[in-house]
Formats: structure tokens, C-alpha cells, sequence
């Protein structure tokens, strides 16, 4: 359940427990309330996001990649793309960030029951699925098939690679990973995510797919569901535009009639297909 | 010949194909078995098969001294593997290795081709379902060329991920 907000504007001060480096230019941040700031426990919903604040530098969406509930911890896994996030990287264990949210939509996990699930992340595209797929795995007897399919840049930059080796460990969840561009030592599969979903065992009539990565990736991924025969409501993608307020009252992400912030960024592809690849938008 | 008729038959890539152009491929056709690390092809060899993969997995490679061996794709159960074979001089352009043991239908290029000569719906019907493993190849090599997880220098800097 998503915990109301007395004013979303406002952010809240946490501290970074743990920063862990994940690959070369990316890093996830574990944080926990400033002691009298917490609200309890932080809930949110897979595919949500907060805004980051760093103070003095910026404020940036970030989505949510994990919460520990034993300890109230929340997880914000992230690279190193802009001046915030650059910022970001500097800070250290026990510096302080804000954090407003949780906002958005979130992932049909529930609209999944009893069906095959497809998940398909490309690059840190996996970050905003990895509640997801721990949530799925976590309530396994309700779906049928779960299937991950990620892709990488290369074998270096493979996020969350010890998670990812033991869900392929379990053997009732199927685990495929790729890399665009293959180095020495690579044993696994070459080539680009899109070209997974071809021989991938699912049964388009009973089955969501769930897709988060660059914008071109998603639409490919999209194209091959559509002609393993997905029908186009089963499909969510994760859209990214420019967020500042975060509750739609700016306008920096409208997006044709719609609000990333507000009405995303989790969709149902039928309902921003004429819009994406509108070079206007 | 009837066991590859139905396995032929059976095969996703060739459900388009009729029942005399299946026939037609058959008569041309072996099934091969290979262990891991086997190569089905190797750059500059002769191009006189082309295989579809029934079972296991192959690294399409190029090795160059000095350089390594570098994978440029992985092919799976289902994808058809050669192109070679259609156009001259008929010689392979990079090294086709077996990732662990795999199985494949290999065809007699040279009939093949012969039969394309004699029969123009034969060898449309079998052009259609390679040049759908073209385009499939072609529009993958596209999108490993952006390197869409790299960094893009013009993008607007807006990060949810």
C-alpha cells in the first residue's frame, strides 16, 4: 500500500548506510531515516520512484530497487549519467540525502496471477524491475512461468550478478542474460535482449510482460511480444522523461496527455503506443 | 527421408513451406550432431551448407592474431545459421563454434541452389524465410551498434533509472 504524503514537496533527510558499487559506473545507495524523521516503515510499490536530493546540487527521480522491511532500510540503485547523479557518486556512508515519494504508477503484479510473466530489463533497466522479480519469486505458487531476460552492455557492466546467478540457480524461474558486446572470458549468450524473446517459453495467451530499459530497447522488446503474439494490454513498459515536481503539477514530463510522473512511469503499452516514437514528445 | 520430412515439418522456420517444397529440402538435408567446441564452419572456408539449429547453441566468432576471438552473436535452437552459401565466391565470413552439444539440420547448398534455378517458387519460398533471418540479424546488429547502455553524450539528462 502506498503510504500517503502530508506534502509531497517536502523531502525528508536519510542516511546512506552502505554505498555498494555495482559495476564500473553504477552504485546503489542503502539508506535509512534520520533518526526522528521516519514515518515507520517505508512501502511502496514495485516500479515506483522517489526524488533524490543532493543537497546543494540537485533533485533527481530515482526509482526504487529494494526496501530491507526487517530493518526499514530503502535501496536506490543508480549511474553516473548527469551533474546529480555525478554528485552522487561522491557521497560516501553516513552523508545525508533527501528523499520525497514514493510516486507513480507501479507493475501489474497483481494483474499477473495465474499467468506466464515475462520480465525483459535492458542495462539499469534492471534496477526498477528487481522488486519485481524478487516479489514474484517471493510469491512463486501464484504465477505460472516467470521468466528474466536481461541485457547488457558487456559482462562488466551485469547489475546485481550474484542475484542474478541464484534466482538462474532456482530451478522454477527461467534466468537468460545476454551482453551486446561480449570480452574475453564471456561463456554466456552474445547479442541484443530483443532477440531472446523469440524462442522464449511462454504462452502469449495467458502471459504480462514487463519491460524497463532505454526507450529503443523497450520498443523492439515490444515489437518481438507483439509477434510472439502478446496482446498489446499485457505489455507494461517504464518511460523516463524530465521530472521535477514529481506530482504532475510542473509539467516538465507531460508526454502527450499524460504525466510521467503522475500517470507513470509504469504503462500499459496500448495506451502510449501512438505516442512513443512521436519525435515531438 | 520421412523423419526429416516431419522434422522439417515441425520446424517453426519452415511452416510456410508445402508439403512438396518440404519434400523438396529433405532430399537435401542430414541432421548432425556436435559435441561442444565443435566448429560447423570456420572465415574463408567453403560455404557448402547452411543449418538450422534444433538443439543447443553456437558462437558466431571472429579470431584474428594479436586480437582474440571476439563473439559477435550467440544462436539458439530455432535460428538459422548461413548465409554464405547463397552468394559467391560461397565462402564463409567468420567461424561458427558450438557452445555445448547441439544439434542442427544441415543442408546441401549447391542442390539447394540448383533446385532454386529450376523451380523459382521453390527457391522464392525458401528466400523469404532466410531473408527473415536477415532482417532479424540485421536489425539486432543495429541495436548492438547503438550501445543503447552506454553513455549517449546528447541525451537530456533525465534519469529515473
Amino acid at each position: 500500500m502506498t503510504v500517503l504524503l502530508d506534502d509531497p514537496m517536502v523531502t525528508t533527510p536519510w542516511v546512506i548506510d552502505q554505498m555498494r558499487r555495482e559495476t564500473a559506473d553504477t552504485f546503489t545507495f542503502i539508506l535509512k531515516p534520520v533518526k526522528g524523521h521516519g514515518r515507520g516503515s517505508f512501502q511502496f510499490e514495485p516500479g515506483q520512484f522517489n526524488m533524490l536530493y543532493v543537497f546543494g546540487t540537485g533533485e533527481v527521480p530515482i526509482s526504487i530497487s529494494g526496501t530491507q522491511e526487517q530493518n526499514g532500510k530503502l535501496e536506490h540503485t543508480t549511474r553516473v549519467a548527469g551533474t546529480v547523479t555525478g554528485a552522487m557518486g561522491k557521497l560516501r556512508s553516513g552523508d545525508v540525502i533527501g528523499i520525497r515519494g514514493p510516486f507513480g504508477s507501479h507493475w501489474p503484479i497483481e494483474n499477473a496471477i495465474g499467468k506466464d510473466v515475462i520480465v525483459v530489463a535492458g542495462g539499469i533497466g534492471l534496477a526498477p524491475l528487481r522488486p519485481v522479480y524478487n516479489a514474484l519469486v517471493g510469491r512463486r505458487d501464484e504465477f505460472n512461468k516467470i521468466v528474466l531476460l536481461y541485457g547488457s552492455r558487456t559482462p562488466e557492466d551485469i547489475l546485481f550478478r550474484s542475484e542474478l546467478e541464484k534466482l538462474s540457480a532456482n530451478l522454477d524461474i527461467e534466468v537468460f542474460v545476454t551482453v551486446d558486446r561480449s570480452t574475453m572470458g564471456w561463456r554466456g549468450n552474445v547479442g541484443v535482449v530483443t532477440s531472446l524473446l523469440r524462442n522464449v517459453p511462454f504462452d502469449p495467451r495467458n502471459a504480462v510482460a514487463m519491460v524497463c530499459g532505454p526507450e529503443i530497447m523497450m520498443r523492439f522488446s515490444v515489437h518481438e511480444l507483439q509477434r510472439r503474439g502478446l496482446k498489446e494490454e499485457e505489455i507494461y513498459i517504464s518511460m523516463e522523461r524530465n521530472m521535477k515536481c514529481a506530482i504532475g503539477h510542473c509539467g516538465h514530463c507531460q508526454y502527450g496527455p499524460e504525466f510521467i510522473c503522475k500517470d507513470g512511469p509504469v504503462f500499459p503499452y496500448n495506451r502510449i503506443s501512438n505516442l512513443l516514437g512521436t519525435r515531438e514528445l | 527421408m520421412k523423419q526429416l520430412e516431419n522434422i522439417i515439418t515441425n520446424n517453426e522456420n519452415f511452416k510456410t513451406l508445402s508439403p512438396e517444397h518440404v519434400k523438396e529440402l529433405a532430399g537435401r538435408a542430414s541432421i548432425i550432431d556436435l559435441e561442444t567446441g565443435a566448429f560447423m564452419f570456420c572465415q574463408d572456408g567453403k560455404a557448402d551448407h547452411f543449418y538450422v539449429l534444433t538443439k543447443g547453441s553456437v558462437g558466431l566468432e571472429i579470431h584474428a592474431a594479436g586480437w582474440g576471438t571476439v563473439t559477435m552473436q550467440t544462436l539458439r535452437s530455432g535460428d538459422l545459421l548461413g548465409w554464405s552459401w547463397m552468394f559467391p565466391p560461397y565462402r564463409w565470413h567468420f567461424d561458427a563454434k558450438t557452445l555445448e552439444p547441439s544439434q542442427a539440420i544441415a543442408f546441401d547448398a549447391a542442390t539447394v541452389r540448383d533446385k532454386f534455378k529450376k523451380d523459382s517458387d521453390f527457391g522464392y519460398q525458401v528466400m523469404k524465410i532466410v531473408a527473415t533471418h536477415m532482417m532479424d540479424r540485421i536489425v539486432a546488429a543495429r541495436l548492438q551498434i547503438l550501445d543503447l547502455y552506454g553513455k549517449n553524450p546528447d541525451h537530456q539528462g533525465y534519469a529515473i533509472r
